[in-house]
C-alpha cells in the first residue's frame, strides 16, 4: 500500500513537471497566456505528488512496513516515534523526498503569490525554470535515488534503524528541514533571475518580485546552519562545533554567496548598478546547493572514484553543470543588457562598502571551496589521498572575517555615493568608544592574544555602529524602527556580532584533557572540580545506555555516556554538556573499564562562552524575520537615484508602453 | 533619503522641513535635472516593453499586408490603418534606438587599466590561495576526513598516528623517502597531540619513541643518533610510567640491542611478560632474545 502510493506520488509529481515544462514552455513561446496560466494547477499537482510520497513515507516508517526497502534498511521497530518520524530525512532517498516536497510547497506559494501575474512572462519563466528543477528532482526518485523500491523482509525481520548518530538528538529532527528550506529557497529568486535573464527584463523589477523570498531562504539556511553545528556541539562528543568538514562546508558555501547577495542587491536597488555580479551571485549560491548536495550524496566524500559508480553522482554533477552552463551563457547572451550605466562614486560610500563586503564573501567562498574541493582534484589526478586540516581553514578564513567585522562597523553609517570625514567621525564616535571599551573590558576578564582582543575590540565597534541605527531608527519611527529590511538587518548584524565574539572566545580560549578516574576521585581542571561519583546502566528501546555520573563545582550529577545500539555494533557515545553564560563544560566518556574498581577516562573540555553562539544564532533567526516583515514603504526605484552625473544626452523620446 | 517627508529624520531634515514651511511651500520632491535621463528612462525592462511594442507593431503590419492581399480589408482600411502601424512602429524603432544610444552615451568606458589591476589581484589571490592550500594539504591518515578535523580523544589520535606510521613504511619500502618523512611527522604530530590530552599516555610515549627509533634506522648515522636519543627518552618514560607496559620493554630492549648494551637489552627482554603481548612481537622478542643469547655465549 505505502510502496504504490508512493510510486504513484512521485510519478504525479513527475507528469505534472514535465507535462508542465511542456505546457508553460509552448505558452511562453508561441504567446499563449492561457497555457501559461495552467502553471498552477501543475504547481498544485507536483506538490501533491511530493505530498503523497512523503506521507507514504512516513506511514511507512511509522508502521515499520519493511516492504519499503528504504525501510528495510533505515528503520526499526526499537526506534522512538521522533527519531522514526525524521529517519525520512536520514538517508539519500528519503531526503530526495524532502527536498521534492519543499520544492513543491515553493512552487505553490510562487503560483499563489504571483497568480495575478502568472502570463506575465517574467514570472511564466521563473515558473518554468522551476518546473525544470522539479523534473530533476522528481527524476531522480523515479531513477537513481528511488525511494519507493520493495522488498521482501524475512518472517521477523527488524531493520537496523537510523545511524545511531542520527538517533541522538532531537535536533536531528529540526536541523535538515531547516537546511532544506534554506536550499531549496533559493531556487525561487534563481528561477526569476534566469526569467530576467531569458526576457531581458534585468532590470530591478524581478528584485522587488524576490526580495522577501532570498530574505526567507537565506534566514532557513542561515537557523539550519546553526542547528547543524549545535547538533554536532551536542551529538559528536569531540567537544566543538565546527570541524571544516566536507559536509559543513557545503552548506556554508550557499550562504556565503547568498550573503554577498542580500547586501550588493541593495546597490542595485538604489544605484542600478553590479546586475552581472548579482545575478552571477544568485545563480552560483543556487549552484553551490547542487554542488554541497553532489559532494555530501555522490560518496565522493569516501573516494572521489566512488561517485562515477553512483547514479546519483553523475546525476547531480550534471545539473550541475548545466546550472553553470546556462547561466553562464545566459549571462553573455544579455551581457550587453546587464552593463550598467554609472560607478561607485567614491570607496567611502555605502556602495563602496558593499562592494568591499562582496569582495571578502568571494573570497571567503573561495577559500572554503578550494579547500574543499583540493583533495578531490588531487585524488583524481594523482590517486594521492590528501587532507586540508583545520589550520588551512582557520589562516584564510581569519582575516576575512576580521575585516568583515571592520566593515560591518562603517558600512551602516555610511551615506550613498559619498562620505566626507567630518560625518564619519560624527557617526562613528561612539561606536568606536564603545570598540575600546569591549577590548580593554576583555582584557581586565583575561582575554590574551592580539586576535581574540581585536576580534572582541571590532565586535564592539560595530555592535556600537548596529546600535546607533537601531536607536536612531526607533527614534524616527517607533516601533517600526525594528523591522523592514535596513532594520531587521541591523538586529541580524548584532547576532552575527554576538556569534563572531564567541567564536573567537570559544575557538582561541578552548582547554582540553583526559582523566582516568575511579569512583569518589575528583580532578581539578580549568578553574572547575570534577568529581567521578559512579555509573549508571538505562535499558531503552533501541540501547543500553551506560552513564558515567560526575558533579561539576557542586552541580549535577552530570552524565555522559556510551551508548550500545540493539542493532547494529556501534557504541556511540553522548555528551553531558554544562553550559552557563561564562563558559561550558562538556564531558564525554572515552572508556569505561570494567573489573578495574569501576575507572573511566573521560573527555573534559572547557570553553568560554559557548552558549552565545545559539543565542546569536537566534537573534540572526529573530532579526531575519523582523527583516522580512514590512518596513516603510517607499519605491527604491524613486529613492536616492538623484541624477547621472554624466554628460546629459537627449530625452529619449518614447512610447509608453 | 533626501525627501523631506514625514515628521521624524535628523536634525538636518527637521530643519529643512521647517524653513520649507516658513516659505509657505509644500515639500516638493527632489527633481531631476531636467536634461538629465531619469533612472526609469534607462530601467532595462522599459526596454524591453518598447521592443515588445515594436515587435507587436511590426507584426501588425505583416498581418495586415496578408490580410489585405486576401481581400479581408478593403484599400482605405488598409492605407489608414498602414499609416498609423508604421508610425507607430516607426516612433517604437526611435524610442528603442535612442535609448540604446542613451545607455551607450552614459556607459562609462571601459578601464583597461583597472580591469587588469583587478584581475591581476584575483590571479594573485587565486594562487596564493593555492599555494596556501597545497602547504597545508597532509597526507590523509585511515579515518580521516577530506577536510577539517574533529578534535580526536587520545585512543583515536594513537590509531591515526598507526596508520600514518604503517603508511610511512609503505612509502619506504616504494623508496620514497621524501613522502615517509612527511608521514612520519604527521604521525610524530599526532601522538605528541595524544600526549598533550593525556600527559601519562604510556602507549602514545612507547609509540613516539619507536617512531624516532625507525626514523633513526633510515637517516644517516649522525642523525639517526639524534633520533635515537630522543627514542629512548620516551621509551624510558613509558617505562617509568607503567614499569608492566611491555610493549615499551620490547621497543628498548630492540634499541639496545641495536646499540650493543646486551645486559641492558636482556634485563627489559626478562622483565616482559610473554602472555601479555601480541604474536608479532613474540617473534621481535624471541628474535632479539636469540641475538641477545648469542652474543653472551660468543
Amino acid at each position: 500500500m505505502n510502496l504504490a502510493l508512493g510510486r504513484a506520488g512521485v510519478t504525479l509529481g513527475l507528469a505534472a513537471a514535465v507535462l508542465g515544462v511542456i505546457t508553460v514552455g509552448y505558452g511562453l513561446i508561441r504567446k499563449r497566456p492561457d497555457l501559461v496560466r495552467l502553471s498552477r494547477w501543475y504547481a498544485a499537482l507536483v506538490f501533491l505528488g511530493g505530498f503523497v510520497a512523503a506521507c507514504a513515507m512516513e506511514s511507512a516508517l511509522i508502521t515499520r512496513d519493511f516492504t519499503v526497502k528504504y525501510v528495510a534498511e533505515n528503520g526499526s521497530t526499537k526506534t522512538p516515534a521522533l527519531y522514526n518520524f525524521a529517519t525520512m530525512w536520514g538517508a539519500l532517498e528519503g531526503s530526495i523526498i524532502l527536498w521534492a516536497l519543499i520544492l513543491g510547497g515553493y512552487l505553490v506559494a510562487v503560483v499563489l503569490k504571483f497568480r495575478k501575474r502568472l502570463a506575465d512572462p517574467l514570472v511564466g519563466w521563473a515558473v518554468l525554470t522551476m518546473l525544470i528543477v522539479c523534473v530533476f528532482f522528481f527524476g531522480l526518485m523515479a531513477g537513481p535515488a528511488n525511494p519507493f523500491t520493495g522488498f521482501s523482509p524475512p518472517a521477523g525481520f527488524d531493520g537496523p534503524g537510523p545511524n545511531p548518530l542520527l538517533q541522538n538528538n532531537l535536533l536531528m529532527a529540526f536541523h535538515p528541514p531547516m537546511l532544506y528550506l534554506g536550499y531549496v529557497g533559493f531556487t525561487v529568486p534563481f528561477a526569476f533571475a534566469i526569467a530576467a535573464l531569458v526576457t531581458g527584463r534585468v532590470g530591478e523589477g524581478w528584485l522587488l518580485a524576490t526580495r522577501r523570498w532570498t530574505l526567507i531562504a537565506w534566514g532557513f539556511l542561515t537557523v539550519g546552519i546553526i542547528l547543524g553545528s549545535w547538533w554536532s556541539y551536542e551529538v559528536l562528543g569531540w567537544g566543538g562545533y565546527w570541524a571544516w568538514d566536507p559536509v559543513e562546508n557545503a552548506s556554508l558555501l550557499p550562504w556565503l554567496t547568498g550573503t554577498a547577495y542580500l547586501h550588493s542587491v541593495l546597490v542595485q536597488e538604489r544605484r542600478g548598478m553590479l546586475r552581472v555580479w548579482n545575478i552571477s551571485l544568485l545563480c552560483a549560491t543556487f549552484a553551490l546547493t547542487i554542488l554541497g548536495t553532489w559532494i555530501t550524496r555522490s560518496g565522493v566524500l569516501e573516494s572521489v572514484h566512488a561517485f562515477t559508480t553512483s547514479s546519483i553522482g553523475i546525476a547531480l554533477i550534471s545539473f550541475f553543470a548545466l546550472i553553470v552552463f546556462s547561466t553562464v551563457g545566459l549571462i553573455g547572451w544579455r551581457g550587453d543588457r546587464l552593463r550598467s550605466p554609472g560607478r561607485i562614486d567614491s570607496p567611502l560610500s555605502r556602495e563602496g562598502a558593499f562592494l568591499a563586503n562582496n569582495v571578502l564573501f568571494a573570497a571567503f567562498a573561495f577559500v572554503i571551496l578550494l579547500g574543499t574541493l583540493f583533495p578531490l582534484a588531487v585524488e583524481a589526478l594523482n590517486d594521492d589521498r590528501v587532507s586540508v586540516g583545520v589550520p588551512y581553514f582557520n589562516r584564510m578564513t581569519m582575516p576575512i572575517g576580521l575585516t568583515l567585522l571592520f566593515l560591518m562597523a562603517i558600512a551602516p553609517v555610511l551615506p550613498w555615493r559619498k562620505a566626507s570625514a567630518e560625518l564619519l567621525r560624527h557617526r562613528l564616535i561612539w561606536p568606536a568608544w564603545i570598540g575600546v571599551g569591549s577590548m580593554v573590558f576583555s582584557v581586565v576578564v583575561g582575554a590574551r592574544g592580539f586576535i581574540p582582543v581585536l576580534a572582541f575590540g571590532l565586535g564592539g565597534f560595530a555592535a556600537g555602529s548596529a546600535g546607533r541605527q537601531i536607536a536612531l531608527a526607533t527614534r524616527r519611527q517607533g516601533w517600526r524602527g525594528f523591522v523592514g529590511r535596513a532594520n531587521g538587518g541591523m538586529v541580524v548584524h548584532l547576532g552575527v556580532i554576538i556569534i563572531a565574539m564567541a567564536f573567537a572566545a570559544s575557538s582561541s580560549y578552548v582547554r582540553q584533557a583526559e582523566f582516568t578516574l575511579t569512583p569518589g576521585q575528583s580532578a581539578k581542571f580549568a578553574g572547575h572540580t570534577l568529581v567521578y561519583e559512579g555509573q549508571n546502566r538505562k535499558q531503552e528501546s533501541a540501547k543500553i545506555v551506560d552513564q558515567v555520573l560526575i558533579r561539576i563545582d557542586g552541580t549535577g550529577p552530570w552524565a555522559p555516556s556510551l551508548n550500545k545500539f540493539a542493532n547494529g555494533n556501534q557504541t556511540i557515545g553522548t555528551p553531558s554538556v554544562r553550559s552557563t553564560f561564562k563558559d561550558d563544560v562538556a564531558l564525554s566518556v572515552i572508556d569505561i573499564r570494567d573489573g578495574e574498581n569501576g575507572s573511566v577516562t573521560i573527555r573534559v573540555t572547557v570553553q568560554p562562552l559557548i552558549i552565545w553562539l545559539w543565542i546569536g544564532g537566534g537573534v540572526m533567526a529573530f532579526g531575519t524575520l523582523l527583516a522580512v516583515f514590512p518596513g516603510r514603504r517607499r519605491n527604491p526605484l524613486d529613492a536616492v537615484s538623484a541624477p547621472l552625473s554624466m554628460e546629459p544626452p537627449k530625452e529619449p523620446t518614447g512610447v509608453t508602453p | 533619503m533626501t525627501t523631506p517627508t514625514g515628521g521624524g529624520g535628523t536634525a538636518a531634515r527637521r530643519a529643512a522641513r521647517e524653513s520649507l514651511a516658513i516659505e509657505g511651500q509644500k515639500p516638493a520632491p527632489k527633481k531631476s535635472v531636467t536634461s538629465a535621463p531619469r533612472r526609469r528612462d534607462l530601467d532595462p525592462d522599459v526596454l524591453v516593453a518598447l521592443e515588445e511594442e515594436r515587435d507587436f507593431l511590426l507584426r501588425s503590419l505583416q498581418d495586415l499586408e496578408s490580410e489585405h492581399a486576401a481581400g479581408d480589408v478593403d484599400d482605405a482600411d488598409y492605407e489608414e490603418l498602414k499609416d498609423d502601424y508604421t508610425a507607430r512602429a516607426a516612433a517604437a524603432i526611435r524610442a528603442v534606438e535612442d535609448r540604446n544610444a542613451t545607455v551607450k552615451a552614459l556607459r562609462p568606458q571601459r578601464d583597461w587599466k583597472r580591469t587588469a589591476l583587478a584581475l591581476v589581484v584575483v590571479g594573485f589571490v587565486a594562487v596564493g590561495a593555492g599555494w596556501v592550500v597545497f602547504r597545508n594539504a597532509g597526507t590523509r591518515a585511515p579515518g580521516q576526513g577530506l577536510t577539517g578535523e574533529a578534535r580526536q580523544d587520545s585512543a583515536n589520535l594513537i590509531l591515526q598516528a598507526q596508520g600514518l606510521t604503517g603508511q610511512a613504511q609503505a612509502s619506504l619500502q616504494a623508496g620514497d623517502s621524501a613522502k615517509a618523512l612527511k608521514q612520519f611527522e604527521n604521525a610524530v604530530q599526532a601522538y605528541d597531540k595524544a600526549l598533550q590530552l593525556s600527559p601519562t599516555n604510556v602507549e602514545a610515549m612507547t609509540y613516539r619513541g619507536w617512531v624516532m627509533h625507525t626514523i633513526a634506522l633510515s637517516s644517516e648515522p649522525s642523525v639517526g643518533a639524534q633520533f635515537d636519543v630522543k627514542a629512548r627518552e620516551y621509551l624510558n618514560e613509558a617505562i617509568a610510567t607503567d614499569p608492566t607496559y611491555s610493549d615499551a620493554r620490547v621497543f628498548r630492549a630492540i634499541l639496545q640491542r641495536n646499540a650493543g648494551e646486551w645486559a641492558a637489552a636482556k634485563i627489559d627482554l626478562d622483565a616482559i611478560d610473554m602472555n601479555e603481548i601480541p604474536l608479532y612481537m613474540t617473534q621481535m622478542v624471541n628474535s632479539v632474545k636469540d641475538d641477545v643469547a648469542a652474543r653472551r655465549t660468543s
